[in-house]
């Protein structure tokens, strides 16, 4: 990447087993991601992606390996000096007995922002993600692709250096995953944040992503750039992502294919 | 009858008062007619309206004893309410406290309150009666408020501990924004048994014990008892009742207050 400023995160060797598990999920996985990439994670289900981003998030350690966070001059950064790092699971979930504006402005409460102060940034991302006039609901109140946007929005409040995600839009319909798709790479480019997302979707992958890395066999089987530049409206009509699109969905079926 | 098939389905809140104090009513009719026709003793079955006489008769005493009753009821369940919800956090932050003392607690809500009233009572102090009680009725209800309360502690869900560990919040963080409020249904629920409990509690104890300074009405009891004094003892008995229904309405109203807005028990949904 041309720019790399703030935090990149250094997996090394990294190998995973759970107990009782007769082959480790993850062996021998080398993955430095950083400087406002957006990277998205590929591959079949079962072949720890999930426990990969867990592994990055910090809540799994490693069976063998060491992860990383480097800081923008070069050192390890640990401490008080780590980099601010958010979540979005695959389910949204929320607070039940907090409301959405209550939720969302959770992340900046923990660190002691006032109620008061945070309202300015919270009511901003929620105009931004279409959920103007809902700060008072409850979440049992909403659709699930109105959860899935206060989750975003939680994630987003703290303007985090790394935001992870694992297939978020997956249970949504296709029209209002698009949609998402769309704010969430709106989001992307204001911001720059360092995102890591794990999808199923190959046209959501090559849409949003700077970077695609595909997992198989527990190691980094291919890991490709993705150069349609910072404006990509419209563009998933054109011929060239089209292309690209179709080269990503050949390669992952031949991975599946060596796997058999 | 679809109307009335309706009705039943969803009885409203007047329907829900109104049908059980209307039985209790015929009750009282067939009750003192019996008792009329057959000529029974007083002694044996006083006529409701026996009853209703001892109530107006001796009105200033049975309202303190019922008040009196009623406030240890009170400090009991909050004494024991907050034990609770203190012990459940104590065993939620150590297994090893856990797995050493919960088992022993199990003793003290099997071993009959009856049987532990004596030692208690020598402990306290027999010039100490009201405290006694006070304890004793307390033990008997902090324990469905514990183990309710660990339950709900458990039951948060694992995305949103991750949650709370990626943000880095501190553990006084996790406790008051997520453990308790996800528990607070599970610790209402206990909550309510500990309401009644506390009142059983506290009648049995003063059985045991007699009385401090101040009668309560299962003291009413046993001295109409020691009298024979029928009329009286349904009379204590029928606000002892009351006292129970009040305390249970208040607890299920506090819970509904509490969780209205957000949890699934108490929304209402449209069908
Ligand atoms: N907490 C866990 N305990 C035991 N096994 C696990 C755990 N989490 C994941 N696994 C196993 O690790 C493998 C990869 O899981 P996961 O990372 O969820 O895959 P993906 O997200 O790519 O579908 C699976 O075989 C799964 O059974
Ligand atoms: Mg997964």
């Amino acid at each position: 990447m041309a720019e790399t400023h703030g935090f990149r995160i250094e997996a090394r060797g990294i190998g995973k087993r759970f107990s009782g598990q007769a082959a480790p999920t993850l062996s021998a996985l080398d993955l430095t991601i950083g400087g406002g990439e957006f990277v998205s994670l590929l591959g079949p289900s079962g072949c720890g992606k999930s426990t990969l981003l867990r592994l990055l998030a910090g809540l799994l350690r490693p069976s063998e390996g060491t992860i990383r966070w480097v800081a923008p001059d070069g050192s390890s950064a640990s401490g008080t000096r780590l980099p601010d790092i958010a979540l979005v699971p695959q389910e949204p979930t929320l607070l039940p007995w907090k409301t959405v504006f209550d939720n969302v402005s959770l992340p900046l409460r923990l660190r002691g922002t006032a109620r008061a102060a945070a309202a300015p940034r919270v009511l901003d991302l929620l105009r931004a993600l279409g959920l103007e006039g809902r700060e008072k609901s409850w979440p049992r109140e909403l659709s699930g692709g109105m959860k899935m946007r206060v989750s975003i929005a939680r994630a987003l409040v703290t303007e985090p250096d790394f935001l992870l995600m694992d297939e978020p839009f997956a249970a949504l319909d296709e029209l209002t995953r698009h949609r998402l798709n769309d704010d969430l790479r709106a989001l992307y480019t204001q911001r720059r944040p360092t995102v890591i997302l794990v999808t199923h979707s190959v046209e959501e992958a090559t849409f949003l992503s700077t970077r695609i890395v595909a997992l198989s066999r527990g190691r980094v089987a291919w890991d490709l750039p993705v150069d349609f530049g910072p404006e990509r409206a419209g563009l998933r009509d054109h011929a060239a992502f089209q292309a690209l699109r179709g080269d990503i969905a050949a390669r992952l079926r031949a991975d599946q294919a060596a796997l058999s | 009858m679809t109307d009335w098939s309706a009705l039943m389905a969803r009885p409203p809140l007047w329907l829900r008062v109104a049908l059980p104090c209307l039985f209790f009513v015929l009750v009282l009719v067939a009750w003192q007619v019996i008792v009329r026709t057959a000529d029974i003793s007083p002694l044996i079955l006083p006529a409701p309206s026996a009853v209703l006489d001892d109530l107006r008769q001796h009105a200033g005493t049975l309202a303190l004893s019922t008040w009196n009753t009623l406030l240890i009821t009170l400090k009991a369940f909050v004494l024991g309410t907050v034990a609770g919800i203190l012990l459940a956090i104590a065993f939620s932050r150590s297994r090893l406290l856990e797995l050493a003392v919960s088992p022993l607690l199990v003793l003290t809500q099997v071993t009959p309150t009856v049987a532990i009233a004596p030692l208690v009572l020598v402990w306290v102090g027999i010039d100490n009666v009201d405290s006694a009680i006070l304890l004793l009725a307390a033990i008997i209800a902090f324990f469905p408020v514990t183990s309710n309360t660990m339950l709900g502690l458990r039951s948060v869900s694992h995305d949103l501990h991750d949650l709370f560990t990626v943000r880095r919040a501190t553990s006084l963080q996790r406790l008051f924004l997520l453990e308790l409020p996800a528990a607070l249904p599970y610790t209402l629920a206990g909550a309510r048994m500990a309401g009644g409990m506390a009142l059983v509690g506290a009648v049995v104890a003063e059985f045991v014990a007699g009385s401090g300074t101040d009668a309560g009405l299962a003291w009413r009891i046993s001295e109409a008892a020691n009298r024979l004094n029928t009329p009286r003892m349904f009379a204590a008995l029928f606000l002892l009742g009351l006292l129970g229904v009040a305390i249970s309405g208040a607890l299920s109203l506090l819970q509904y207050l509490c969780l209205r807005r957000w949890h699934e028990s108490a929304v209402s949904r449209d069908r």
